[in-house]
């Protein structure tokens, strides 16, 4: 569920954007109540669309929503129209996000921004329900009996910074950008624990990536940086940024 | 795949009669290898065009799901494919289109619950087997994209119409050190308390099973599902 912080992380990303490039129509995926379309359109006056799984959540008078069920349908938008799409908390609900994230990329002009947030599974207070109990956090075990599995809420599909970033590349974007909405004050204390070990460990493991495996590049190694910093470690929830080629 | 796996899963599937069989992906052959005298097989893969042995081979990329004409077979067997593919849903659908009712769906995958996992996860942010990608997912490339622990597979099996998986345990599901143990207790300690707590008969077998060494050790998963035979209308 989006809240006030990620909406405001994702103006922050809108604006420094809207400097280079006017943002006139917007396509927010997973609008909800519409709280984000508004904001948009009172700070950049834009043409929103709203596009969800249903409509009975909007509550923005007029404002019509398109009804697509992302995990078996296309974005019901001709190639190149939006100069920016939005989905808060979207992604972890999806069985496939890579196709969607190329749906993104599809319906966005050229140099259009691509704005995603979704729950911040790299935090130190994740990783440590993770080692412990084997979820991380807002994931937890889906009803087992009942039919209706995604009821719990929905998070189906955990998917770290790094994912994120990775498939935004991989669909066509570029610029990508990582952020969070706020700091978790529960980590912090925790971190001054786990500080050392993560940072030895990590960057044993990053040496060998680099040097053994091969797997860390020009174009991937700010991102296997950014897994073990200290926003990543702290942080709620990722916002993720990039800009279509 | 480990050896020890192989082993495990070709003395299950021994013990069982199949006429028909889907291998997807079919890597080596393998599967072909031990089973291929008592049934009829067919393969899936990405790299080879054609490869000798089955009745029936497409070169095909399982990120797509399966060839439409692919036949009905009585086993599927899915080994190292699943952690592959952006969309699993999508995959697990096909094979349940693809089997017969009362047909037997295997699925290996590395299972990023047991503790070494858990722990370079906690520092590292990225689980063994699971390296930082680097570039496109290029079919043809060798990616682990989608992790697996066993509740994970678990919900995945049912969304796709699967009866409740189980997990065949094997050697690689005996810790090696001690510290592994001790690291998987709070989250044997919690399975088992949701098993006491279980309202019914299958969340407590879901917990029982979670809260087993194949699920909190083992460095591989081998789950076995049943497609259910239709409801008769009455």
């Amino acid at each position: 569920m989006s809240t006030q912080n990620i909406y405001t992380a994702v103006m922050q990303l809108a604006k420094a954007h809207a400097r280079r490039q006017p943002l006139r129509q917007h396509l927010d995926v997973g609008a909800g109540d519409g709280q984000l379309i508004e904001l948009f359109r009172r700070r950049f006056q834009t043409e929103s669309s709203a596009c969800d799984y249903t409509g009975q959540l909007m509550k923005l008078p007029g404002q019509k929503v398109d009804i697509v069920d992302l995990n078996r349908e296309k974005l019901p938008y001709p190639d190149g129209v939006f100069d920016v799409v939005t989905a808060t908390e979207v992604v972890e609900h999806l069985e496939n996000y890579r196709n969607v994230l190329r749906e993104f990329s599809r319906v966005l002009k050229p140099g259009g921004l691509c704005v995603l947030t979704t729950p911040n599974i790299l935090s130190l207070n994740s990783r440590l329900r993770f080692l412990w109990f084997g979820y991380a956090n807002l994931f937890g075990p889906l009803p087992v009996k009942n039919s209706s599995l995604y009821s719990t809420g929905g998070h189906i599909n955990p998917v770290s910074c790094f994912y994120v970033a990775h498939s935004l590349l991989d669909a066509g974007f570029t610029g990508v950008t990582l952020r969070v909405d706020k700091f978790q004050r529960s980590a912090v204390p925790k971190l001054l624990f786990w500080f050392l070990p993560i940072k030895f460990f990590g960057a044993l493991a990053r040496r060998r990536e680099i040097s053994k495996f091969k797997t860390v590049d020009s174009v991937n190694a700010p991102f296997v940086k950014a897994m073990n910093s200290f926003p990543l470690l702290l942080g709620r929830t990722i916002v993720v940024a990039a800009t279509k080629l | 795949m480990q050896p020890s796996s192989k082993q495990t899963l070709i003395e299950f599937l021994r013990a069982k009669s199949f006429r028909t069989a889907l291998d997807a992906p079919s890597g080596g052959g393998w599967l072909l290898d031990a089973l291929g005298s008592q049934v009829e097989m067919d393969g899936v893969d990405l790299y080879a065009d054609s490869m000798p042995g089955y009745r029936q081979f497409w070169k095909h990329d399982l990120d797509n799901g399966l060839p439409r004409n692919c036949a009905e077979y009585d086993l599927v067997c899915c080994c190292e494919g699943l952690e592959h593919v952006g969309n699993p849903l999508l995959l697990l659908r096909e094979f349940h289109r693809v089997l017969k009712p009362d047909g037997l769906l295997v699925v290996t995958t590395p299972n990023v619950w047991y503790p070494a996992a858990r722990l370079q996860y906690m520092l590292r942010g990225f689980f063994p087997s699971f390296p930082p990608l680097a570039g496109k997912v290029v079919a043809g490339t060798h990616m682990h994209i989608t992790p697996w622990s066993w509740p994970q597979l678990y919900v995945y099996f049912k969304l796709a119409g699967f009866s409740p998986p189980q997990i065949l345990t094997e050697p690689l599901s005996r810790s090696k050190h001690f510290h592994e143990r001790l690291l998987a207790l709070p989250g044997k300690i919690y399975c088992r308390r949701r098993a006491r707590q279980s309202q019914n008969d299958e969340t407590r077998r879901f917990w029982q099973t979670a809260a087993s060494d194949a699920s909190l050790l083992g460095r591989h998963l081998i789950a076995v599902a049943k497609k259910p035979a239709a409801k008769s209308s009455e």
